[in-house]
């Protein structure tokens, strides 16, 4: 069993990355859900990682991290998720309660006393990943890779930058430069993953809670993204993440140099990819390039149902 | 059918010279009023003297300008070792008698804009950095109307000088914003298009064995391209300037899409890139630009080898 922590900001395509990580189709060992501003307000990404764990009945830490960027201030997107963070579906205030402690704090704890490697899965801005590794860079040596969604070779959030990094670039780097193995899900994959009502509808037809709760994150998702980035239905970005780590195989990657900028007037917070090796730079990232869409969504579909079982 | 008037902005340059070339074969179609020079590939002196050799070698009788000998606010820097020791590759063409127009280059292209015919317009295919065609819209405003639009050679949504800049834009960085940032209709011939383009090794092997002298000559510039590491595991020779040309002669076979573009002129690691917005919400003003993404290869061959043969 592979040992991860995610780190997010849900978000309707970081619960469907939580659920993915949390079925028993993946081999996954989650040690703990850390949050961050990026979304929302940290504490409503806080709010809604408690919802969803509740929901799975998983019984891990929630930890609530860096209300907001190093160096900028916050950013948030509510166009996209909602007031609350995880508009749609309504689910219970949650009685699980955050635990003590900061999220940097935690993540370094973690690493620290983990006997296996730590995979760490950040799908929002790279503030508490790029904290810990300040504060605690002999925490590297126990981490064997860095799954994240962010980045590509286009924006969304502004014609260059994809939202996660754009809101801080600044950490992006240092997790960039950091030296430890990237493996990066950019929009050019993750916008191979949408959600289209045909999906939507696929996925309703799965008799089970979490089907159901998927189902309803998936059309509030996709009805933002056609309003405000004209797309026919909503890509679950982040879920590209621990799909990964299920199914390696599915997705098409290629080991180069990215490089964060953090100056650019018109491409603050891009992910600069090496694709033609043009830097001379040392490789720092697996890259994925394109995802095999079918089994995508037949792999998917198998993890909802398998919440149906006994 | 009334020609395009045409004006070449160029740094030869193996792909400048091909095309040079090619609209030396075009001119059934494209009336070429001129040809001035811009530091980027070589020096200033080298490429003005290789755009001199080129018009007498192919009789193509336009006058020559020597224009902008580096950036407007960088130091300069070249990319010789990609186009051999005399910017042809290796290749050395006849000696020529032929010189520059005396006289500045900036006001020579403008007078040449100007004293076209009421109601004809020019349309200008800068093949180099930015340089000379930045100060032409910067100095004289005037010439903003009797420009039919500017075919650039260079940029595109990723880089060959660095991960993000195409190495024109990166040349020039300011010189290109000012460019993109006139609102003149502009065509992008950048590497999403040039990279798709090209021939390959047997059609250039053809060129190189013609007893044509003019084909063998150009056989040999893109054999030299062949020989360079970036080429040694590819059937396909990118010459990226001449795709500029058949657009203008032949855009029915090419594909792209209206977006607006930014150039970014900061000192971080994108400086040089042509940052387009792909988004579909972008907004509709300011699309001023048409980003080539794709062409048809094998109606690209025919046409250029056919416009090659006919020299």
């Amino acid at each position: 069993m592979r040992n991860v922590i995610l780190d997010c900001d849900p978000g309707h395509d970081d619960a469907v990355s939580i659920i993915i990580a949390a079925s028993k189709k993946s081999d996954l060992n989650i040690l703990g859900i850390t949050t961050v501003a990026g979304n929302v307000e940290v504490e409503k990404n806080t709010q809604n990682a408690l919802k969803v764990s509740e929901l799975l009945k998983l019984e891990v830490p929630v930890v609530q991290g860096a209300e907001r960027p190093l160096v900028k201030q916050s950013e948030i997107a509510p166009e996209i998720h909602g007031d609350t963070g995880m508009d749609g579906p309504e689910l219970p205030e949650p009685t699980m309660r955050v635990k003590e402690g900061h999220a940097v704090d935690f993540i370094i704890d973690q690493v620290k006393r983990s006997k296996e490697k730590v995979t760490l899965v950040p799908t929002g801005p790279l503030t508490n990943i790029a904290m810990a590794l300040i504060k605690a860079p002999e925490i590297k040596e126990n981490i064997d890779e860095i799954v994240l969604m962010g980045g590509g070779t286009f924006g969304n959030w502004t014609p260059a930058a994809e939202f996660n990094i754009y809101v801080d670039a600044e950490a992006a780097k240092v997790v960039f430069e950091s030296g430890i193995p990237i493996a990066m899900f950019g929009l050019d994959v993750t916008h191979q993953v949408i959600a289209t009502p045909d999906i939507v509808e696929r996925v309703g037809k799965i008799d089970n809670e979490i089907a159901q709760f998927v189902k309803e994150l998936l059309i509030f998702f996709g009805q933002a993204y056609k309003d405000h980035f004209g797309f026919n239905g909503g890509p679950i970005h982040d879920a590209c993440t621990t799909m990964y780590l299920m199914k390696p195989e599915l997705f098409e990657m290629q080991h180069l140099n990215v490089s964060i900028e953090t100056k650019g007037e018109f491409s603050y917070g891009m992910t600069a990819v090496d694709k033609l090796n043009v830097t001379g730079l040392q490789a720092n990232t697996h890259f994925a390039w394109s995802v095999d869409q079918d089994e995508f969504w037949n792999v998917f579909e198998a993890v909802l149902e398998s919440y149906g079982e006994v | 059918m009334t020609k395009t008037n045409l004006w070449i902005d160029c740094d030869p340059g193996i792909d400048d010279a091909i095309a040079i070339a090619a609209c030396a074969a075009s001119q059934d179609v494209l009336n070429v009023h001129g040809i001035s020079t811009v530091a980027g590939n070589q020096t200033i002196e080298r490429v003005t003297n290789n755009a001199l050799l080129l018009t007498d070698f192919l009789n193509l009788d336009v006058p020559v300008v020597s224009g902008q000998a580096g950036p407007l606010t960088r130091e300069k820097v070249d990319a010789g070792h990609v186009h051999g020791t005399t910017g042809l590759g290796d290749t050395v063409l006849p000696k020529t008698s032929k010189t520059v127009e005396p006289g500045n280059p900036i006001v020579f292209m403008r007078d040449t804009i100007m004293n076209l015919p009421e109601g004809e317009k020019m349309t200008l295919v800068p093949v180099g950095p930015l340089t000379n065609i930045a100060l032409l819209l910067k100095v004289f405003p005037e010439v903003n109307n009797k420009i039919e639009k500017i075919v650039i050679m260079g940029g595109g949504t990723y880089g060959n000088r660095t991960p993000t800049a195409e190495f024109n834009i990166w040349g020039d960085p300011e010189a290109g914003k000012m460019v993109f940032d006139s609102n003149l209709p502009i065509v992008m011939c950048g590497l999403d298009v040039t990279h798709k383009s090209g021939l390959n090794r047997e059609q250039v092997k053809e060129l190189y064995d013609s007893d044509k002298k003019i084909q063998h000559a150009f056989g040999d510039m893109l054999n030299f391209y062949f020989d360079s590491p970036a080429y040694i595991n590819s059937d396909l020779v990118h010459i990226h300037d001449v795709v500029a040309i058949i657009y203008i002669t032949n855009p029915e076979i090419f594909t792209g899409q209206q977006v607006s573009v930014d150039v970014d002129c900061t000192d971080g690691i994108n400086r040089g890139m042509t940052v387009c917005d792909l988004r579909h919400t972008a907004p509709e003003e300011g699309r001023n630009v048409t980003l080539l993404t794709d062409l048809e290869l094998d109606k690209f061959q025919k046409i250029l080898l056919d416009k090659l043969e006919n020299l």
